[in-house]
This record gives C-alpha cells, sequence and structure tokens, in this order.
C-alpha cells in the first residue's frame, strides 16, 4: 500500500503519522522525547509493516533539521504551516487554528482558505503546556487526570498567568492556605488560557475556532478556552497528531518521484551523534554531527553552515559528548 | 550635546585611533574608508558574535535595549585593540538613544579604560573631525559629500523593489534593520528563500537631507571661527526623501510628529511600501524599545487595513536563532501560499467571462 510519511519533533514529544492516498491517517504513535535518536527510532521500528510502501517523508517541529538527517527527509518544514495544512483538510471551514504544544504555542489565522496571519510565543514559554505539567507533577497528580479533576472544581481561584515561576509559587501559597487540589488546577489551567489569548491581543479571532496540540486532550483547558472566547472551539479527533498529518499531506501534495526515506530500520544501523563547540570564531556555535558508523552523514548547528558538508567532519580534540 | 563641552574633554595625548561600533558590514566598512580618506587611524572592533553580546550584557543594565548591549560589547573588544578615541552616534532626539554615548563613557570608564569619547550627530560631527583631525572644514565637508554619494549608490544597489520576486519589506529600528549580526542575517535567509528583502530603514534615507549643504553658511563660520552653529544651519532636522513626501503627510494623519528613533519614517515607509503593492512586512525592533512600541498599533492598524501579511520580531539577547527561522520559513511560505492562491482566483474570474 502507497503511503506517506510525516514526523513532528517537538520539545515534549515526538508524533509520527502514516497517511494514505485518500488523506486518511493509517497508523500513527505518540512518544514522549527522550532522546531523538532512540525515540524516532523506536517509533519507526513500532509502525514496521512489510505491507507499507513509503513515498516520501516530510519532517517538522524544532528538531527538523537534525531530523532530516536521521530519516533521510525529502522535505522540511516549519510545524505552523503543517498543522494549518491538516486543520484546513479536516475543517475547510475553519477562520482560527489554535495550538498550544510542549513549549511553544501559536495561533493561526486563515481566511478562505490561505493562512493569512500567526502569532507565536517568542521569548518566554508561560503559555504551554509545560506550565501544567509543571505544576501537576508538583501537585503528584499525573497529567492524563489534570482535565477531569479540574472539572470537577467548584470554587473559582485566580492566579497570575504571565510567568510559570510567579505562577507555581502562588500555587505553593495556595496549597498552604488550604486550597483544594482541583481549584488550583483550574485556576492554574483559566490563567493559561487568558495569558495565552493575550497573544492574540489586537487582533479579532473569528469563529469557528480549531483548538490542537497535546494540550487539546486536556478537557478543562478546553473549557476555559470556549469560556474566554465566547464560543464552542473544536477539537479533532487526533489533535496531538495534527502537525505529523500536515507534513504527511505537504510531502505527498510535492508528489515526490524517488524518496530519500531510509527505511523502518534504521535501528539497525549504528547511529552516533558527535558534538562539540566550533572555536573558529567567536561565536562558538554548538555543532551537532551525526554518522553512521564511520560514514559521516551531515551536521548542524553552525551559524556559517561549513560544518554541514564532511569537508570539515574531521576535525578533532574538542569532542564534549559522544552518545551511541 | 553643549558644544562648548567639546572644549573640556581632554584631547588625547597619543595619535588619535578611532572606533565605532558596527552597524552592518557595508556601512561599517565605508565609515572605516572615508574616516581613512582624512588621514586617521581606525581601529574596527572585531565583529559582532556571542562574546561581544556576552560582555555587553554583563556591563550593562537588564532594561537596556539590545543595541546598548552591542554597541557597549564593541567598544570593550575595540578599546582591548588598542584603539583610544570612540565614536558613538548621538541622535539628539527624543530617544533615549542620545544618553548612549555618556553611560557608554562612565560605564567604560568605571571599567578602567583610558579614552577620548566623541558624540557623533548631526549638530557635531564636522566640529568634532576638525578637532580630531585637524583638517580644515571645507574637506570635511567634501569628504562627507563623498560618504552621501557612496552611501547612495551602495544602498540603490543594495535594495531594488523586485518585479518579478515577492519584495519582503523590512520596517524597523535602523541599527537592528542594518547590522546582519544582530537580526540573525534575515536578509540574506529572505534571498534564500527565493524573495526579495526591501529594507526601508537605510542610512541613506537618514542622510539624505544631509546632502544639500549650503556652502554660504558655511563660509559664513569658518570665517567667523566659529563653527558651533555651521550644523544647525546647514542641516535641515526632520531628513525626508522627495519621493516619499505625499506619504509623509499622509502619515500625520496617524501620528502627529517624529517619536524619536525609526518610529515616524516607519509609517510613511509602510504606506510607501503599501502602495507599491509589497507582499508581506517584517517588523525588526529591540525589544522594549521605546518609539517602536509606540507605532506598533499604528503598523498593525495600516496592516490589517491594507491586508498586509505583518511579522513582528523583538530582538533580545535571550531569542534563540530556532525560532526565528522557524517564523521567517513559515511567513515567507505564508506569502507564497497566499500569492498562489490570490493569482488561482484571478484566473478563475477571467476563465469565468
Amino acid at each position: 500500500m502507497k503511503c506517506w510519511l510525516g514526523i513532528d519533533c517537538g520539545s515534549v514529544s515526538v508524533k509520527l503519522a502514516l497517511i494514505d492516498k485518500d488523506d486518511k491517517l493509517i497508523d500513527s504513535i505518540y512518544l514522549k522525547n527522550r532522546g531523538i535518536t532512540e525515540t524516532v527510532q523506536k517509533g519507526l521500528v513500532s509502525l514496521n509493516n512489510s505491507n507499507y510502501d513509503v513515498q516520501g517523508v516530510c519532517v517538522t517541529g524544532s528538531g527538523r533539521q537534525f531530523l532530516s538527517l536521521l530519516v533521510g527527509a525529502d522535505l522540511i518544514k516549519t510545524e505552523i504551516l503543517a498543522h494549518t495544512i491538516a486543520t484546513m483538510k479536516y475543517y475547510p471551514e475553519v477562520q482560527t487554528i489554535m495550538d498550544i504544544g510542549g513549549e511553544d504555542c501559536k495561533i493561526m489565522e486563515v481566511e478562505d482558505g490561505v493562512l493569512t496571519n500567526f502569532i507565536m510565543n517568542n521569548i518566554c514559554g508561560a503559555g504551554t503546556g509545560a506550565m501544567i505539567e509543571s505544576i501537576a507533577s508538583r501537585l503528584e497528580i499525573p497529567i492524563e487526570e489534570v482535565g477531569d479533576l479540574a472539572l470537577t472544581s467548584k470554587n473559582r481561584l485566580d492566579f497570575p498567568g504571565k510567568c510559570g515561576i510567579f505562577c507555581q509559587s502562588a500555587v505553593v501559597s495556595k496549597l498552604n492556605s488550604g486550597a483544594r487540589k482541583n481549584d488550583i488546577m483550574r485556576g492554574v489551567i483559566r490563567a493559561l488560557t487568558s495569558n495565552y489569548l493575550t497573544l492574540a491581543r489586537g487582533i479579532r479571532l473569528n469563529p469557528p475556532y480549531v483548538f490542537q496540540g497535546a494540550t487539546a486532550q486536556n478537557k478543562a483547558v478546553v473549557k476555559s478556552l470556549e469560556e474566554e472566547l465566547g464560543h464552542e472551539v473544536t477539537v479533532p479527533e487526533h489533535c496531538a497528531l495534527m502537525g505529523a498529518i500536515g507534513c504527511a499531506m505537504m510531502v505527498k501534495e510535492a508528489e515526490i518521484q524517488k524518496t530519500r526515506f531510509k527505511g523502518f530500520n534504521v535501528s539497525t544501523s549504528e547511529y552516533k551523534s558527535r558534538s562539540f563547540k566550533c572555536d573558529d570564531c567567536p561565536n562558538l556555535c554548538e555543532i551537532t554531527q551525526l554518522y553512521d558508523g564511520n560514514r559521516f552523514i551531515g551536521g548542524v548547528g553552525s551559524r556559517c553552515g561549513k560544518w554541514d558538508d564532511n569537508k570539515f567532519e574531521k576535525k578533532k580534540g574538542k569532542e564534549i559528548v559522544a552518545t551511541t | 550635546m553643549d558644544l562648548r563641552d567639546l572644549g573640556k574633554v581632554p584631547r588625547y595625548k597619543l595619535e588619535p585611533i578611532i572606533t565605532f561600533p558596527w552597524m552592518g558590514k557595508k556601512y561599517t566598512l565605508l565609515i572605516k574608508e572615508m574616516m581613512e580618506s582624512l588621514g586617521l587611524k581606525v581601529i574596527l572592533p572585531p565583529p559582532i558574535s556571542e562574546k561581544t553580546v556576552q560582555l555587553g550584557v554583563r556591563h550593562s543594565s537588564d532594561m537596556m535595549c539590545f543595541p546598548y548591549k552591542t554597541n557597549l560589547g564593541n567598544f570593550i573588544e575595540a578599546l582591548e585593540l588598542g584603539a583610544n578615541t570612540l565614536m558613538m552616534y548621538d541622535n539628539g532626539g527624543q530617544c533615549r538613544q542620545r544618553h548612549y554615548w555618556k553611560i557608554h563613557e562612565i560605564t567604560l570608564r568605571n571599567m578602567g579604560y583610558e579614552f577620548d569619547m566623541y558624540p557623533i550627530s548631526r549638530e557635531t560631527i564636522i566640529p568634532v573631525l576638525h578637532r580630531v583631525t585637524g583638517k580644515s572644514v571645507v574637506k570635511i565637508i567634501n569628504m562627507y559629500e563623498t560618504f552621501a554619494k557612496r552611501l547612495r549608490e551602495l544602498d540603490a544597489k543594495r535594495y531594488q523593489w523586485s518585479y518579478d520576486k515577492l519584495n519582503i519589506g523590512l520596517i524597523g529600528e535602523i541599527y537592528s534593520c542594518c547590522e546582519e549580526k544582530v537580526n540573525y542575517n534575515i536578509e540574506q535567509k529572505l534571498r534564500k528563500f527565493g524573495v526579495n528583502p526591501y529594507n526601508t530603514a537605510t542610512l541613506n534615507d537618514f542622510f539624505s537631507s544631509d546632502m544639500n549643504i549650503n556652502l554660504v553658511q558655511v563660509l559664513k563660520g569658518w570665517v567667523s571661527g566659529d563653527l558651533a552653529p555651521i550644523n544647525n544651519e546647514i542641516f535641515r532636522s526632520d531628513s525626508i526623501p522627495p519621493n516619499k513626501l505625499v506619504y509623509y503627510n499622509i502619515a500625520k494623519r496617524y501620528l502627529n510628529g517624529p517619536v524619536g528613533g525609526h518610529g515616524f519614517e516607519n509609517i510613511y515607509n509602510l504606506l510607501w511600501m503599501a502602495d507599491r503593492g509589497v507582499s508581506g512586512v517584517i517588523h525588526i525592533l529591540p525589544l522594549s524599545c521605546m518609539p517602536e512600541t509606540t507605532v506598533e498599533p499604528i503598523i498593525n492598524i495600516i496592516c490589517q487595513e491594507k491586508k498586509i501579511p505583518l511579522l513582528r520580531l523583538p530582538i533580545d539577547e535571550t531569542n534563540s536563532e530556532a525560532n526565528v527561522d522557524t517564523r521567517v520559513e513559515t511567513f515567507v511560505e505564508l506569502i507564497k501560499r497566499k500569492d498562489i492562491a490570490e493569482r488561482r482566483k484571478r484566473l478563475e474570474m477571467l476563465a469565468g467571462d
């Protein structure tokens, strides 16, 4: 069966999705990111099936440059675009796409099926999933149960949402004054969504809204967004996988003749990455180079680009970390 | 800066070795060449790197804007290389940049460096160069005119409106728009994606009015021996390129007048580009830049009215290049897709007829 593979390597998780020629999701996997090489290898092995004939691979997410070396990608796209493409396929009427990821959050505006504007958090990660996760782990609540627990809240508590650290200290003081955990979680989520929506200050957000990203699985976040916006918010079925699905759609659109995909069994080859600090100029870039055994594959991280091909691979003596 | 203070600045005993901060590779090299043509010895600081930024951040207050920090880092590195005469631009206007040369001087003296510091502005450039070089005023004005001419040629060559590629306008604070190391080489990145960057915050616009020098006033000052009033007389205080005069007047509807920095210029440049059919606009500003923050809502409104996609890049030492890359790449992709959709729509309309 002909299929297309999309990999979304985010800061917190790695998502792999396979689609068929009708843009239908055949197979997918969602893994926590515990080292990009190992996680992607694990994901590819568990997707492996002799029926799948991969026609093209596209990678996205913050780890996209390195990932493209690892799996042999045909296309490298940004996650904002991937999210938009997938959502517009499922919900052609959509006007506002909201995405709260692990360490970043975005709002995309769509008009007549064309992306017209996007906003992405730039300096601080306060309005993102990482904030919920850190506070939930502080209260020893499993992250999957946060949504249901928070919805049982009866009392309204207010927290500062501008800064994750300030929010956490406010949580501790509320906890010490005897507040209930569900009220606290609900208050934190309310602070997060209102902070998230300040990203779009000065811009009118138009319904229909689609909300995705792994945080969309949290029902309390969806509820507070609906309260803030005063309108129903749609959550796609595969909300966490939308980025991966979108980039698989893009590579299908691109009609790659011959894919560079290295196959599902990348785990059989011995991947080694080598990172070092280049001290040829005062920029001191941190370079990561990928080797298959002794064969050089590529490098990322340099500003000037000289470590990307193998002309300079032989530089030795500056190794900091070597992982196998 | 009061020009009478210039006399009190102790003239450095040794041969002056000039240095000034980087502001775009081509501009800096041109200024260096011009200084050298007056017989001055110039040492440029090493290009801005992580180390420059670290030095600047370590010795400055947290709330200062990013250009202040990189400039300070530049000065420290140049002083280490043996420069003894620092020249710092002083806008003399509304933005706090007008204090920077003095704060730089105090900071650097507290660090134990010995040097002369000269603020360079429209009002002081000729007296300062006259004092440092000992050359005649006419010679300096000659150099200044050559400089303005070279600058015009350089910018005309670099930034041309493209008629086959998509144009992306750069507006914003002039230093971050021009210095490649500060704006993550955004022009090169845009060219790599196949679009044409058109920077409107250029030194050429900045100096455009300075090319009309009133020689009578110069001679009068020269004869009387008092150089101070010359600059005030011969340079108009508001510089506005003649081809943008119409837009200058439209911009007055949005804002009463200059707010310092490149705030007001951005508005008429944006209106000018909107009329030429720009495909997208990137607004580059140092985080917490007062003039740019003032005009931010106006730029938002104009872009919404004229349906121009806008990307805002606040620059700070905590920015990560990966984040900037993602945003710029998506922005260009957005513009390209929008362009394709518009063309398709136009074709359908034609076919419908």
